[in-house]
């Protein structure tokens, strides 16, 4: 099995991209984050929600003191949580300059191994600098069900 | 006493100490690797030319603060986890009821008494994450509570012997035990407190204003204890450890082997994972203080040290002139201290002091003085503590305009507080300079 068969298409994110249309990228492919291409038109990074939320939305304390949190934090209204401010940003100031990512020839243990190693449940399929999409462990256990299932 | 002239041994000594103090300070390489270097060139110059041994470079590291600090590091690494002190934060905040005054006041208060026994930079690091998120939760502008609280942190550990490393050093160099420092420091940090918390309450009078009263912490403390059985435990052997401060000195024991004492009961009683405790002492620090150690070795061991207090000895035992000595080197420890590391500083001026004493002079109000001008100087900038570097860092974290924290708007309020305290401590001292001799 060639891991480009099970890989998720999806488009890369590009410098300008808004934060809006990297979501709205992400929640169609059913993917946390797309790779990033640079104005030189190489894969440099990642642009992901989970970043986006941590550096947007969860100051440090906040994160720090999570088991101690009430549940009526809601009405404090935490002016770093401004939904359409947020959405409305260009994603250049959010890219992690590190990506997982594997050859298309590489086993599906491959990819899994590199995903655990690097704390992620999604891998993009990259052969140099030509993209074919990611793969999730989503995609990894749908494809394992259809194997039993043939 | 006939004086020493100065020599070229002399002049290698310091230029080794000047060099290396110039790489610490311009932070051309972190001060752990400087020291280190300049120690290390020291040695090997110094056995060159005669005036200094590998043997003597040993004796010069203080075995009695290298200990004491490296056993405190990792009681507090064990303490530190159990949540006691989020614990301690989160109650003193509903007790304040939602008056920013009185939260900065029992804040502060908490942060000085537990910078009495711990280090300062670990309480406030424990600290400033929850006075954000505190404040936060009162629609208040944290950066007058984290201002505040390094501020605190380094009055409060003034007042002990392990309150603050230099307090450490001088007490080791010049045998002072854990009462008669408290009993000395503390009659004069608690009026220093009191002006310092009063003139922050005046400065900071704007910020301090309740904005919402219908705000509350939404936070609970109970949750912030993860490990009670751990929190009993150390929190008891840390209790022993401070009676057996208090007793050191009539059972013959050094304040390093209290700490021991007590890490051992702990390491026993505890079992904590090795590998992960022993990533919790700051090796950096330790390193740089045994560098410093080696580096001002040298110079005391070229002879130069003893010059300098030749010269100043000729001044200092005048009669009458004891008090205005000491007052200078307060003030002048005071002032270097809030732009320059007070450590380096301190390990050069405790030789020179004890060749004061080899000259006759009744050094014992030098101790005092130099303790409290490098522990009170600090709160004038924003890099004269490294408590008031953390406190700065977490304000850049919580992402609030408002709330970041420029050189300038610390000096605003660093150097009145800074001068306020030297000046009460000044006056405290003079008064009472008896009671100092």
């Amino acid at each position: 099995m060639n891991l480009r068969d099970l890989a998720v298409p999806t488009v890369l994110a590009t410098p300008g991209m808004r934060v809006a249309d990297l979501f709205h990228e992400c929640v169609r492919v059913q993917m946390p984050g797309i790779p990033y291409r640079d104005a030189m038109g190489r894969i440099t990074g990642k642009a992901s929600i989970r970043h986006i939320l941590k550096m947007t939305c969860l100051p440090d304390y906040l994160t720090k003191h999570s088991h101690m949190l009430g549940d009526h934090l809601d009405h404090l209204r935490f002016p770093e949580v401004n939904s359409r401010e947020i959405l409305s940003r260009t994603i250049d100031g959010f890219i992690l300059p590190t990506l997982s990512h594997v050859n298309s020839s590489a086993p599906i243990t491959k990819a899994l191994a590199i995903m655990e190693q690097d704390n992620t449940t999604y891998i993009f399929i990259l052969d140099g600098d030509e993209y074919h999409g990611a793969i999730s462990i989503m995609s990894l256990a749908q494809h394992m069900l259809n194997l039993a299932q043939s | 006493m006939s004086t020493p002239a100065f020599n070229s041994e002399m002049g290698l000594a310091l230029g080794i100490l000047l060099l290396a103090y110039v790489l610490i300070f311009t932070e051309v390489m972190h001060r752990s690797y400087a020291a280190l270097l300049g120690a290390v060139v020291m040695v090997m110059l110094g056995g060159w030319a005669g005036f200094y041994s590998q043997e003597e470079a040993l004796m010069a590291v203080d075995g009695n603060t290298m200990l004491l600090l490296m056993a405190m590091m990792l009681l507090v690494s064990m303490l530190r986890p159990t949540g006691a002190f989020e614990y301690l934060g989160i109650r003193l905040a509903k007790l304040a009821k939602g008056n920013p005054r009185v939260l900065l006041i029992y804040l502060c208060a908490a942060v000085s008494l537990l910078s009495t026994i711990l280090d300062n930079v670990t309480t406030v690091i424990i600290f400033a994450p929850l006075t954000v998120l505190v404040t936060r939760m009162l629609n208040l502008n944290p950066a007058p509570f984290l201002i505040a609280e390094a501020m605190m942190s380094n009055i409060g550990g003034a007042a002990t012997l392990v309150g603050d490393p230099p307090n450490l050093m001088i007490g080791s160099a010049a045998g002072i035990d854990f009462v008669r420092f408290l009993l000395h420091m503390g009659p004069i940090v608690v009026p220093v407190w009191v002006v310092s918390i009063g003139l922050m309450l005046f400065l900071f009078r704007r910020e301090l204003q309740p904005v919402d009263a219908s705000a509350i912490i939404d936070l609970d403390e109970n949750k912030a204890i993860n490990d009670w059985p751990a929190l009993k435990r150390i929190v008891s052997i840390l209790a022993g450890v401070i009676i057996l401060f208090f007793l050191h000195h009539t059972l013959h024991w050094y304040p390093a082997f209290v700490s021991l004492i007590g890490l051992a009961l702990a390491l026993a009683w505890m079992r904590p994972d090795p590998e992960k405790l022993m990533t919790k002492v700051e090796w950096s620090v330790l390193l740089f203080f045994a560098g410093l150690f080696v580096l001002v070795g040298g110079v005391e061991a070229s002879g130069l040290l003893g010059l300098v207090g030749a010269h100043l000895a000729a001044f200092a035992s005048q009669p009458g002139q004891l008090l205005t000595t000491a007052l200078v080197l307060m003030w002048v420890a005071g002032l270097l201290s809030a732009v320059i590391d007070n450590i380096p500083f301190t390990v050069t001026m405790i030789p020179i002091v004890a060749a004061l004493e080899q000259q006759g002079v009744n050094v014992t109000p030098l101790w005092w003085a130099l303790a409290l001008g490098v522990g009170l100087g600090g709160n004038g900038t924003h890099i004269g503590a490294t408590a008031n570097v953390i406190c700065i860092a977490e304000a850049e974290r919580s992402r609030l305009p408002e709330a970041r924290i420029s050189p300038a708007r610390w000096m605003k309020v660093g150097m009145p507080v800074m001068f306020g305290s030297l000046s009460v401590a000044s006056a405290v001292f003079a008064l009472f300079f008896t009671a100092f001799s």
